[in-house]
């Protein structure tokens, strides 16, 4: 067996498999340095194999939670509690974790990058070579499997500067199950995408929590949230939580006006 | 005169092969600095080795060891100012490039009278390299390309999304400074040969000509590496034959590449 280099601590499948919640957030608080909070007193649990959909307006905080659950943010810590105000799959967070992935907003990645869908699709197995090993046919096989899934296998040669915005999505999703990430966090994934795309992102998420995965999208149009099956849980979110609950409890006129208006 | 003649002369002979060697280099780093942005960082490590080299020429050691230090000082010092996100990149390059290059000329003018060589280096003189020269570019490259193969992964993901590399745990601040240390390495070899104030085009012009060309990367630092290394012959030819200054011949050679290629390519949209 080839020894590897990990980048980070490796941490088995069967260890997150057992945990009951994916996320847990502990009265988070979160401010910019020198900014005012832009998140207050975040307090909840979701399960795994949940969809949930992060709705608030721009600004509200959206991105920044779906970072500090990346890792990718620190919570500003208060000196009261000592406990963790994150953990992920039970454990306290680690900025890296190999079994999460966090897909960033479209306007964030270089498009023009000279690089194959493919090849972004493999960048997933990275957090499993480690340095200095390269893609083997176990690696070769996965990024099949996973085209297929999403349904980009005829354009898994195909430059990204050539994808449409669902396709483009749909290739980052890709490569989040090509990691093995039980816990996907989607950044408003439904940006500039059409009805049909939005559609077959929504479909996929659907297919992926039936395999157990965990989801967590977020979203600033009301229109997929009602319209669609984008969650079973929406959390509706202004720098604090207005409400949880069921798209039927949320999606309300009453509800929607706190965070809206 | 033959066409072969050059290639009988033993300075010539010399000069291509470091010329060459740094190509290759230039070629390879180009991509990512042109992938990440990282142009004006170029060409600031490019102006800062000239207090280096002014200093070496003063206590009389090697003018490629005395750049080389002063370009990993200015790198290292970009990366430590930029820690914190406090101020743009750009923000705190400008600011270290220009003291650089002012306390170059500060200590030049205090030299007042001894700047021929150093002439030599702002402008290149490949045709004055030497043995030990030439073992110094030949190692430089040598790094260089071991340590671009051996990383190539996690350069590559760390260029197109830093976010992701983050979390899979790759250091991509201590990936980042490694670039910039090969980065200094490649610009101070180029020195010799262009001259520090050309050296940022055979860095950047094959890599931008060969980005229009290709949209895999694998391709397109293949393309870049053979652009560089042909401008070095052409150049080094033309400035034999037509006795011109062969840095600027070189970087005319990249420069006019570019511009057949950005028709080229331009025409067909």
């Amino acid at each position: 067996m080839q020894r590897r280099f990990y980048y980070t601590r490796h941490i088995h499948n069967e260890y997150i498999e057992s945990a009951v919640h994916a996320v847990c957030l502990d009265h988070l608080t979160f401010a910019y340095p020198g900014k005012a909070p832009t998140l207050t007193d975040i307090h909840f649990c979701v399960a795994q194999g949940e969809r949930v959909a992060l709705l608030g307006p721009n600004g509200a905080g959206k991105s920044t939670l779906l970072k500090l659950m990346a890792g990718l943010l620190k919570p500003t810590s208060s000196s009261a509690t000592q406990a963790p105000m994150i953990k992920i799959f039970e454990a306290p967070i680690d900025t890296c974790h190999p079994h999460t992935a966090y897909l960033a907003q479209r306007s964030e990645v270089d498009w023009r990058f000279p690089i194959t869908v493919r090849d972004v699709v493999m960048m997933g197995r990275y957090a499993h070579l480690g340095w200095f090993s390269r893609p083997n046919k176990i690696d070769t096989h996965i990024i099949d499997e996973v085209l297929e899934i999403v349904g980009l296998t005829a354009l898994a040669q195909a430059s990204i500067s050539d994808l449409s915005g669902g396709q483009q999505q749909r290739t980052f999703i890709a490569r989040a199950l090509a990691q093995n990430a039980r816990l996907l966090l989607l950044d408003e994934p439904f940006n500039n995408l059409d009805a049909p795309s939005q559609r077959s992102i929504i479909e996929l998420t659907k297919l992926l929590q039936s395999q157990g995965k965990t989801i967590i999208i977020s979203t600033h149009e009301l229109g997929s949230v009602i319209a669609g099956d984008v969650a079973e849980t929406v959390i509706l979110l202004n720098h604090n939580i207005i409400a949880i609950g069921s798209p039927a409890q949320v999606v309300r006129p009453d509800v929607l006006a706190q965070a809206y208006l | 005169m033959s066409i072969l003649e050059p290639l009988t002369l033993v300075f010539m002979q010399r000069g291509l092969a470091a010329g060459m060697l740094v190509a290759v280099a230039c070629g390879l780093l180009g991509c990512f600095v042109v992938l990440r942005g990282m142009e004006y960082i170029g060409d600031a490590i490019a102006h800062s080795v000239f207090p280096g080299v002014v200093i070496s020429y003063a206590i009389g050691s090697s003018l490629l060891l005395g750049g080389l230090v002063a370009g990993l000082a200015t790198a290292l010092l970009i990366s430590v100012l930029n820690r914190g996100d406090k101020l743009k990149d750009s923000t705190t390059i400008g600011v270290v490039f220009t003291g650089a290059l002012a306390l170059g000329v500060l200590l030049m003018s205090v030299l007042r009278g001894s700047t021929r060589d150093l002439s030599h280096f702002l402008f290149g003189n490949i045709l004055g390299v030497n043995d030990s020269d030439l073992i110094f570019t030949g190692i430089l490259a040598l790094v260089v390309f071991v340590c671009v193969i051996l990383f190539y992964k996690e350069l590559t993901l760390s260029s197109f999304d830093p976010t992701h590399a983050r979390k899979i745990g790759i250091p991509v601040n201590s990936l980042r400074t490694g670039l910039l240390i090969l980065l200094t390495l490649t610009i101070v070899a180029g020195a010799q040969s262009v001259g520090v104030l050309l050296v940022t085009a055979l860095l950047i012009t094959p890599a931008a000509t060969a980005s229009l060309l290709s949209r895999r990367l694998p391709r397109m630092i293949g393309i870049a590496s053979g652009l560089a290394v042909s401008s070095v012959f052409i150049g080094l030819y033309a400035s034999y034959f037509f006795d011109v200054s062969s840095g600027a011949a070189i970087v005319l050679v990249v420069t006019i590449y570019f511009l057949i290629v950005w028709l080229f390519v331009s025409k067909r949209y």
